[in-house]
């Protein structure tokens, strides 16, 4: 184990696998010489070239449509896009184009493509520098989404994707990028569709996403002295999701909170509620409680923007709010 | 609308009741699922929920604590806030009193819950008169719990419950709608049924009470009611006596009953009832008499043909345990068809015992002493065999003395023969 930042263990897996396979190119906005936004591939362009670490300009439908293409003739491409936001002035192509070239080739096509870029609220980034997206990728048959929380699992995580045969989506939240951690040594990855049990409790599941999870392991902590025990489960991967680690869960605890910065209109939390009253029921002692990010463009200001997402307080009172029922 | 609380029948058996003591005074303010009052009936105390919310009011005309009345004798009512100016708790005392009651009454055996066949309704439930209000596809409770709601249920009284608690409360056989909920608008959730659970085994609906008085009463009622005859026969129950090497040790009751349960099974008619009729049982339930402080009492091991020697063994030795703490439910001393009773350890050799009315029969367990017996009469041959006196009282109007002879044969027979019975010792 090394102490690692978020940002450096997922550069290790992209070093470590374009080390190890020539067909591994990196594309997007600054990812070339000035070694990423937020240093995404720093020190890979010294190494590798202009060709594998290749800076674009700002055309992100150009470069998704030429990277589906790149795949489909073997390549592995990684499209690194700063800010999520900006995948989506590419969805027709990934819709219409990358999610399907596997299931209109008949299979004979592979889409080994890494989408990635950062999401998440709470740098003043206003509202389009804010955003998450996933659930809307989870929706779309076809897709892979990562959401590591620790820099153990950006590293394991991106790994995988770098493996995988399908378009992965691999989101890093801003609030993580600095977050320092153990990371394994060497060849690390985590399978995709495997939840972590952050930590064991009782009384009541809390499903937590990406920063979250470090909130709610903090509260989880703080009401342990109050002899409230929450056990809190960090998907990992929300596409594939696992629902047997979340079932199994609710089967020791009969209550269930999801956690998700995102919003909660048909979110993450309204698929792992419904799976759950579709195939946990009788395991259920009190109705399924979701908290989300406030269904509003995220603000500007400091003041407001902390308004809109959950924090401590929130997810304190939520915990709270689903143990009284 | 007034809620009326009136005695209700704590059991099958139950003709009065007594008003043990108020928990809520009147004027006082009652919450839905709070306990309003204690009730005891024939060898149970329970205490009363009121299903309403609203003003206690106890009518001048209803019985003072300690003095038994027929069951559906109104004690109470519960009325909401904005009736109590008026409402006069002694005007509807009038047309509604508990002589009216009374007549309206449904005795054992007759009644709701009866259909004209004249076979034995369900005992597992009970029907406790309302009074006036005639909504009959609601107002049935069971016949023990801890709490027993009374009164009619309406719609909006039956608890929400979560779907785990509803799952919890079917494992553990618990009648959910009788608890009261902690979860948010006194949603059941799991917690209260698991709690529920203890408080059960812990026998909270104990036994409690003159237990003199309602051994006096049901004696004199059987002997005053039934038309006794006792059999004696002697069973050689030396192969019967190895069965108490087992590791779970069978008490005599055990295999009995077990024994029992067979011979039961094939003369039905001992193991009937008298309710203005003979009324065939369907089960087999042999209560087992315990001699405890209070009294004699006959707490039931339920389905025993479906039982192991060895669940019949558990379960006789749990009921001997409660018997003798005083913490039997009423679920553990009703609906017995048949009974056990054993006087063998203070060295008697045989006895009359009095039957359990309504049942049809008891068998009394006489000592198992080694005797010199012949063997073989042809060689004139002697032995030491373990003799055990088997005295079965059997109630003249249910069965004649040939039938009743037949089966105490048999269970002679088993009890000689018990490998027949209990297949590799089970």
């Amino acid at each position: 184990m090394t102490e690692r930042t978020f940002t450096e263990a997922a550069r290790e897996a992209l070093s470590d696998a374009m080390d190890a396979d020539p067909t591994i190119f990196v594309v997007g906005e600054g990812a070339g010489e000035r070694g990423g936004n937020f240093e995404t591939t720093a020190g890979l362009y010294e190494k590798h070239g202009p060709v594998r670490l290749c800076d674009t300009p700002i055309c992100e439908r150009g470069f998704i449509g030429m990277c589906t293409g790149a795949a489909m003739t073997g390549t592995r491409p990684v499209v690194d896009f700063m800010f999520t936001d900006f995948i989506l002035d590419g969805l027709g192509e990934l819709i219409n184009q990358t999610s399907k070239m596997q299931y209109m080739s008949n299979g004979r096509l592979k889409m080994p493509m890494v989408l990635r870029g950062c999401i998440g609220i709470g740098h003043s980034a206003a509202t389009h520098h804010s955003g998450s997206y996933y659930p809307l990728f989870v929706h779309i048959p076809g897709f892979r989404v990562a959401l590591p929380s620790n820099p153990a699992d950006a590293k394991g995580l991106f790994a995988t994707a770098l493996r995988s045969e399908d378009p992965v989506f691999f989101m890093e939240h801003r609030h993580l990028l600095n977050l320092k951690g153990p990371v394994p040594e060497g060849e690390h990855r985590v399978p995709f569709g495997q939840a972590a049990v952050a930590r064991e409790g009782t009384d009541a599941t809390v499903v937590a996403l990406t920063v979250m999870v470090h909130h709610a392991l903090q509260i989880a902590e703080e009401l342990s002295s109050e002899g409230i025990s929450l056990e809190i489960i960090d998907p990992r991967t929300v596409a594939p999701l696992d629902t047997e680690t979340i079932l199994e869960s609710v089967r020791k605890t009969g209550r269930l909170l999801i956690v998700d910065e995102t919003f909660m209109p048909c979110g993450i939390g309204a698929e792992i509620s419904a799976h759950v009253t579709e195939h946990g029921f009788d395991e259920l002692d009190a109705p399924i409680k979701r908290l989300n990010g406030a269904h509003v463009p995220t603000p500007y200001s400091p003041s407001l923007e902390q308004a809109v997402i959950p924090d401590r307080t929130s997810i304190e009172q939520a915990v709270r709010e689903l143990l009284a029922e | 609308m007034p809620y009326e609380i009136v005695m209700p029948r704590l059991g099958w058996n139950m003709e009065e009741g007594t008003l043990v003591e108020w928990l809520k005074q009147d004027g006082e303010t009652v919450r839905q699922g709070e306990m309003v009052c204690t009730i005891e009936g024939d060898k149970a105390a329970a205490e009363i929920e009121s299903f309403e919310t609203g003003i206690l009011k106890i009518p001048d005309a209803s019985p003072p604590p300690g003095q038994t009345v027929p069951v559906g004798t109104l004690l109470g009512f519960v009325v909401a806030e904005h009736e109590t100016e008026t409402f006069d708790p002694n005007a509807d005392l009038g047309h509604d009193g508990p002589g009216e009651s009374v007549a309206a009454l449904p005795g054992p055996g007759a009644g709701p819950g009866r259909d004209p066949t004249g076979r034995a309704p369900d005992n597992s439930r009970d029907t406790v008169p309302t009074g006036r209000v005639p909504d009959n596809s609601r107002d049935t409770v069971p016949t023990a719990g801890a709490a027993i709601a009374i009164g009619t249920l309406h719609e909006q009284d039956v608890p929400a419950i979560s779907p785990r608690a509803r799952r919890a409360a079917e494992t553990a056989g618990i009648d959910w709608r009788l608890l009261k909920g902690s979860g948010r608008s006194g949603r059941i959730v799991e917690r209260d049924v698991l709690e529920a659970a203890t408080d059960e085994s812990d026998g909270k609906a104990a036994v409690q009470g003159d237990m003199r008085q309602v051994i006096a009463r049901r004696m004199a009622e059987a002997h005053r009611t039934t038309a006794p005859v006792t059999l004696h026969t002697e069973a050689d129950v030396t192969a019967l006596s190895s069965f108490f090497k087992d590791e779970f040790r069978p008490s005599w009751y055990d295999l009995m009953a077990g024994i029992a349960a067979v011979a039961l099974a094939e003369h039905p008619v001992m193991n009937a009832s008298w309710r203005d009729g003979v009324v065939l049982n369907d089960g087999i339930h042999i209560g087992i008499a315990v001699d405890t402080e209070g009294g004699v009492i006959a707490p039931v091991i339920r389905d025993v043909p479906g039982k192991s020697l060895q669940e019949i063994s558990a379960e006789s030795k749990r009921l001997v345990r409660a018997a003798r703490d005083g913490c039997l439910t009423l679920d553990q001393i009703e609906g017995g068809t048949f009974t056990l009773t054993n006087l063998g350890m203070f060295g008697v050799d045989a006895f009359t015992p009095i039957i359990h009315h309504p049942q049809c029969a008891i068998i009394g367990l006489g000592r198992a002493a080694p005797r010199v017996v012949v063997v073989d009469e042809s060689s004139g041959e002697t032995g030491i065999r373990r003799m055990m006196a088997l005295s079965l009282t059997f109630d003249h109007r249910i069965v004649d003395g040939a039938p009743a002879a037949r089966f105490l044969r048999r269970v002679r027979q088993l009890a000689e023969d018990p490998e027949s019975v209990f297949v590799d010792g089970k």
